[in-house]
């Protein structure tokens, strides 16, 4: 087979990066495997269900996972709801993740340092029109190409710019849907990446074929209680916690 | 993103016209071509070809930063300026009115909806001495009333109406189209520092529904969405970028019974639903109710997640023999707090209190 220089680095670069099979950060949702490579994690939900909250936990858990010295996970997070309030990610979702898994009471000097490792591990892109958007993704491929610690990425609101593209060419919410998750998917493959994002669910009526390999599905019952894959959770200071 | 010529860059009128003849339209066309075909068309060495797409990439492309660098950012940069309602704030707490917050208060029609956003503009401008942009699309706004909300403020020297009313900016706006061209407007003189401009940190648009009804008809609606997706990034890029708080007024309209939509608002062209409230990826009418009570926010599904923070006025008593003054503020959506939580306020000369 021939391939490019470009493909030869590419692929010894997917090699090195940081797998979360060995650090599997959620268990209840990845099973025992973890979150594999190569692999789009699609958490879908009506308006206001709390998908921003699952990935953003994602996020957090990722990053402080356990990783060999001298080596960490770094995000790249592609925000397109603008949601995100890093003070806020601070407070709940690092801070409470690092309480939960720290077995021992850490000093204010140990949480302040490993908060700041995380805080420089993620990478955030703001992308305010459609147009932004796909300049993105000539954007990853460089900062993938740069940096083999790069292992998952993260996009909020990936239907965000459904209406914008509507307006330039007319298709169905799941034309949109598949276009983007297919680029996804491709990126995924050859940089050997895991992919998480949130989407509506009203992009997902008359899905396509698209293999995702995790569907997280957040609904809410006639009770008003929370059920993420059937399964009724809550938040409180340790983040997100199942009944069962 | 169409190309445009950059001065001072090989990228000039006549390189865009030879990019336009191998069908190189937009940025993107641009940065996804092969660095050899754009070498052979412009003329030019790789290297210039290299700091074009870079230039290009930096230009039009997302903001790229660690969020290290955007948490030191916003310790330094961010302020909490708070509504200067008593109760509201309490309620509040932490999430009160900050640099970067998105708000909607939304409420009936005639509750007070403007009154409160012209007491928060008038107790912003007396605690911070900053200017607010305060865009009127109903026409509606009358000076008179600010004035007479200062002159019922005694703690006010009379002197200092004429100064706290220069800091209020109204400018008026008849169209959604409008409503954005004004923003746009307002980021590029941000932009370009002009002094006008830097001193505002508050917008409030009272109100969207007042220039987006107009785009209701389904012949116009796709065109409602796609001005109304602008508008939430556009407001978000300001709110981000540039520190700056915005309030949307909103109206709140009722939710039909028998849960049945004019089906004349449930198809666009392409087939799928719009304003879908009662579709299988909506809650159940019970918990529509529960949330949000008789009343619904208007502008439909795509706008209901895009505020931070939705408030509602709604009011206290219509009995001729109570308190007419009084109203209730409550939380309906929040990113950050705790929802279903109601303070009282009074509708009163000095405005809501």
């Amino acid at each position: 087979m021939i391939a490019s220089g470009y493909q030869l680095v590419v692929r010894h670069n997917s090699n090195l990066r940081p797998t979360f099979a060995k650090a599997n950060f959620w268990p209840e949702l990845f099973l025992d495997d973890g979150l594999q490579s190569k692999s789009l994690v699609e958490i879908s939900g009506a308006n206001g269900s709390g998908k921003s909250v699952v990935l953003f936990q994602i996020m957090a858990r990722a990053v402080l996972s356990d990783w060999p010295q001298d080596s960490c996970c770094e995000i790249i997070f592609i925000d397109l709801t603008h949601k995100f309030d890093v003070i806020n990610f601070v407070n709940n979702h690092l801070k409470r993740t690092l309480t939960r898994t720290h077995e021992t009471t850490l000093t204010p000097e140990d949480e302040s340092k490993i908060i700041q490792k995380c805080l420089e591990s993620i990478t955030l892109l703001n992308c305010y029109s459609l147009s932004q958007f796909e300049i993105a993704f000539t954007e990853l491929e460089n900062l993938i190409w740069n940096n083999s610690n790069i292992g998952l990425l993260a996009i909020d609101g990936l239907d965000r710019f459904y209406w914008e593209d509507c307006h330039q060419h007319l298709q169905r919410m799941s034309t949109y849907y598949k276009k983007w998750v297919s680029k996804l998917q491709q990126l995924c493959e050859d940089h050997n990446l895991s992919c998480c994002f949130t989407v509506e669910s009203c992009h997902l009526k008359t899905k396509a074929e698209i293999a995702i390999n995790y569907e997280l599905k957040i609904t809410k019952d006639a009770g008003g209680l929370y059920k993420l894959n059937n399964r009724t959770f809550f938040t409180d200071e340790n983040g997100i916690n199942f009944f069962d | 993103m169409k190309l445009i010529a950059i001065d001072n860059t090989e990228l000039s009128e006549y390189s865009i016209s030879l990019l336009n003849r191998c069908y190189i339209h937009t940025v993107n066309n641009f940065l996804n071509e092969k660095t050899e075909k754009l070498k052979n068309i412009l003329n030019l060495k790789e290297e210039q070809v290299d700091d074009l797409k870079k230039l290009l990439r930096q230009r039009f492309g997302p903001t790229k930063i660690k969020l290290a660098q955007l948490y030191s950012r916003w310790e330094s940069n961010g302020c909490l300026y708070k509504t200067g309602i008593s109760n509201l704030d309490s309620m509040l707490g932490g999430e009160s009115l900050q640099s970067g917050s998105v708000w909607e208060m939304c409420g009936p029609s005639g509750v007070g909806k403007t009154q409160w956003a012209l007491s928060v503009a008038i107790n912003f401008v007396i605690s911070k001495g900053l200017q607010v942009l305060y865009i009127d699309t109903k026409l509606d706004l009358s000076a008179i009333r600010i004035k007479q909300m200062l002159q019922s403020r005694y703690m006010i020297n009379a002197e200092m109406h004429a100064g706290i009313m220069q800091l209020i900016k109204v400018e008026r706006c008849l169209s959604a189209q409008g409503v954005i061209n004004m923003l746009e407007n307002f980021e590029r003189e941000i932009e370009y520092k002009n002094p006008r401009v830097m001193k505002t940190n508050l917008i409030i648009i009272d109100s969207l529904p007042a220039v987006w009804l107009l785009l209701k008809a389904n012949e116009d609606c796709l065109s409602g969405k796609w001005l109304l997706s602008r508008l939430n990034n556009l407001i978000y890029k300001l709110a981000q970028k540039y520190y700056v708080a915005i309030i949307i007024i909103n109206l709140s309209v009722p939710i039909i019974a028998d849960g049945q939509l004019n089906k004349n608002f449930n198809r666009t062209q392409h087939g799928e639903e719009n304003d879908d409230l009662y579709g299988e990826n909506a809650y159940s009418q019970e918990i529509i109710l529960a949330q949000y009570g008789k009343l619904r926010p208007m502008l439909g599904r795509y706008w209901q997640s895009i505020p931070r923070l939705r408030l509602s006025l709604d009011y206290g008593s219509k009995m001729p023999d109570e308190d007419v003054t009084l109203r209730y503020i409550r939380i309906l959506n929040s990113c950050y707090t705790t929802i279903n939580l109601k303070c009282p306020v009074h509708l009163t000369a000095k405005g809501i209190i």
